[in-house]
């Protein structure tokens, strides 16, 4: 599979250097309004970018993806005709049903492209995608507009849509599970790349305060002149182990979601099952695994 | 009055015929041009911020606020024999005073403001996901035009259209100044009603409504009944 090496500089609607690699599914980190969006819209030709690749050419000449964070299916049009789109000549229709039965997606040919859900018209827009053969495919927060019953089916469908096809992919988010699941992550705040790497070298060494807290660990704090952090999955509640005061107790779907005082702020979150002494005020103790504790760079 | 009076098109005079001939043709060139060249002026409204734009939407809306009898006059010193532009526009064999072209462009004047401030809304509404995706799947931008902001904003198009057509047909004011003849409708009702009276332009009268009120009417509520 080939990969993209990308330096692009934006000015406009966001100042941004973002030197990165592409390498297979390679997920784009980002808070919301680092500027996820209009690295993609650039990569696509939508906003006016400098660097490379494909500098002044046209959104229409790039052989690229793109799919938008609504999927913007041509309301317009059925399924079929949306995915015929960017085909040429008379058997495009032919093309574009062979592509959707080839993705499972062949009961949709004749619906009106308006009527489907989310998780549907995220499928179809992929299929229209990569009608066109795109070299590059941009995604922008993929999960974005799907509900949460359908979030995780609809998002490993896509990614192993993709996958399987073996096309180079860029998919910006927010959403540090979609990060776990890419071959190439690429961390994007304060108008630059940050860091990148596979997943596993990036969760197991975040190195500074702000990867870990794009990577979603939920627990940072310094002490005795260094700075650590943790995932509130890691933490273990035991019977030796550091004492914590439990300071408030919330429940978070089927777990208890646990804010402690060990004596610095703690995140964590108890599986179902004994929750009777997990109240405010009452104490717990708690073991931090070596092996889950990241130290990290002072900063 | 109303049902007593008669509407029979049957009581039409020879020279109603030709005001309603002169009001359909003159009035279908005037929309069919206001098509053509107003709406690029209405995407570019709807597409471009800044003060340019701004600008040039100031000078579209210029005539509709203006008394219609003030632009007509406005119009006659402009276009007028002795005046530059319509000395420039007789030179080329168009004469813009009281002639089928006269017709026209007071229709278009009357018109073209209204359809580009309706055809701008109708297509600022069209979201500009559809159109990058469009380029993004292969499409220059005429193209995408004609595929995806066409199509999405056609009812609103539709309206807009509508709304001109009973704008151009219905012009009084600037007619009267610039295109007295050949007489369209409003004209040739005008010169009866002061003639031979109310009752006698009932048959006229029926024709001018039937021109201009149920397809914009259907359209209307069309577009309430299924948003696009």
């Amino acid at each position: 599979m080939k990969a993209w090496e990308v330096d692009y500089r934006l000015h406009v609607p966001i100042a941004l250097h973002a030197q990165f690699e592409i390498r297979g599914f390679t997920a784009l980190l980002g808070r919301s309004g680092a500027g996820k969006t209009s690295l993609l819209k650039a990569l696509a030709g939508l906003l006016p970018a400098a660097g490379t690749p494909f500098e002044g050419i046209a959104p229409e000449a790039r052989n690229i993806g793109y799919l938008p964070q609504n999927a913007a299916l041509f309301p317009h049009l059925t399924v079929l005709e949306n995915v015929a789109y960017p085909l040429r000549g008379r058997t495009r229709f032919a093309a574009a049903q062979s592509l959707l039965d080839a993705l499972a997606l062949g009961g949709f040919a004749q619906r009106p492209a308006a009527t489907l859900s989310g998780g549907e018209a995220q499928r179809i827009a992929l299929a229209r995608a990569l009608a066109r053969r795109p070299e590059l495919l941009l995604l922008d927060e993929p999960s974005a507009a799907l509900d949460a019953t359908t979030r995780d089916s609809t998002l490993n469908w896509l990614i192993d849509a993709i996958t399987s096809r073996a096309i180079p992919a860029l998919a910006a988010t927010h959403d540090p599970a979609i990060a776990g699941r890419a071959d190439w992550l690429v961390l994007l705040s304060g108008s630059r790349v940050i860091r990148q790497g596979t997943p596993r070298a990036l969760f197991d060494d975040p190195q500074t305060k702000a990867v870990a807290e794009l990577l979603g660990f939920a627990n940072i704090w310094a002490e005795s002149g260094c700075a650590y952090a943790i995932r509130a999955d890691d933490i273990e509640i035991t019977s030796s182990g550091i004492p914590a005061i439990i300071l408030s107790a919330r429940e978070h779907g089927p777990d208890l979601r646990l804010e402690c005082a060990a004596p610095h702020k703690l995140i964590i979150f108890v599986k179902s099952g004994d929750r009777a002494d997990m109240r405010p005020g009452s104490t717990i103790h708690l073991t931090l695994p070596q092996s889950r504790l990241k130290r990290l760079e002072r900063v | 009055m109303l049902t007593g009076g008669n509407w029979s098109p049957e009581n039409l005079a020879p020279e109603d015929w030709r005001a309603i001939a002169t009001s359909l043709i003159g009035g279908a060139a005037a929309v069919g041009a206001i098509a053509v060249f107003g709406t690029p002026v209405a995407l570019y409204l709807a597409r471009t911020p800044g003060r340019v734009s701004a600008a040039a939407e100031a000078l579209v809306l210029m005539p509709m606020l203006m008394p219609t009898l003030a632009l007509g006059i406005l119009l006659a010193t402009i276009y007028g024999p002795a005046a530059p532009a319509g000395a420039f526009f007789a030179r080329l064999g168009l004469i813009l005073t009281n002639t089928p072209a006269a017709f026209v462009l007071a229709a278009l004047y009357a018109a073209l403001p209204t359809y580009i401030i309706a055809a701008r809304t109708a297509l600022a509404e069209v979201p500009r996901d559809f159109e990058q995706v469009a380029r993004t799947l292969g499409d220059a931008p005429s193209r995408v035009f004609f595929r995806v902001t066409l199509p999405l904003a056609q009812r609103g198009l539709a309206g807009a259209l509508a709304l001109c057509w009973v704008r151009a047909l219905g012009e009084f004011g600037i007619v009267l100044i610039i295109a007295y003849f050949p007489a369209g409708m409003p004209v040739r009702l005008w010169i009866d009603v002061q003639d031979l009276g109310i009752e006698a332009v009932f048959p006229l009268v029926a024709v001018f409504l039937m021109a201009t009120l149920p397809v914009p009417l259907w359209l209307g509520l069309r577009a309430r009944r299924s948003p696009a």
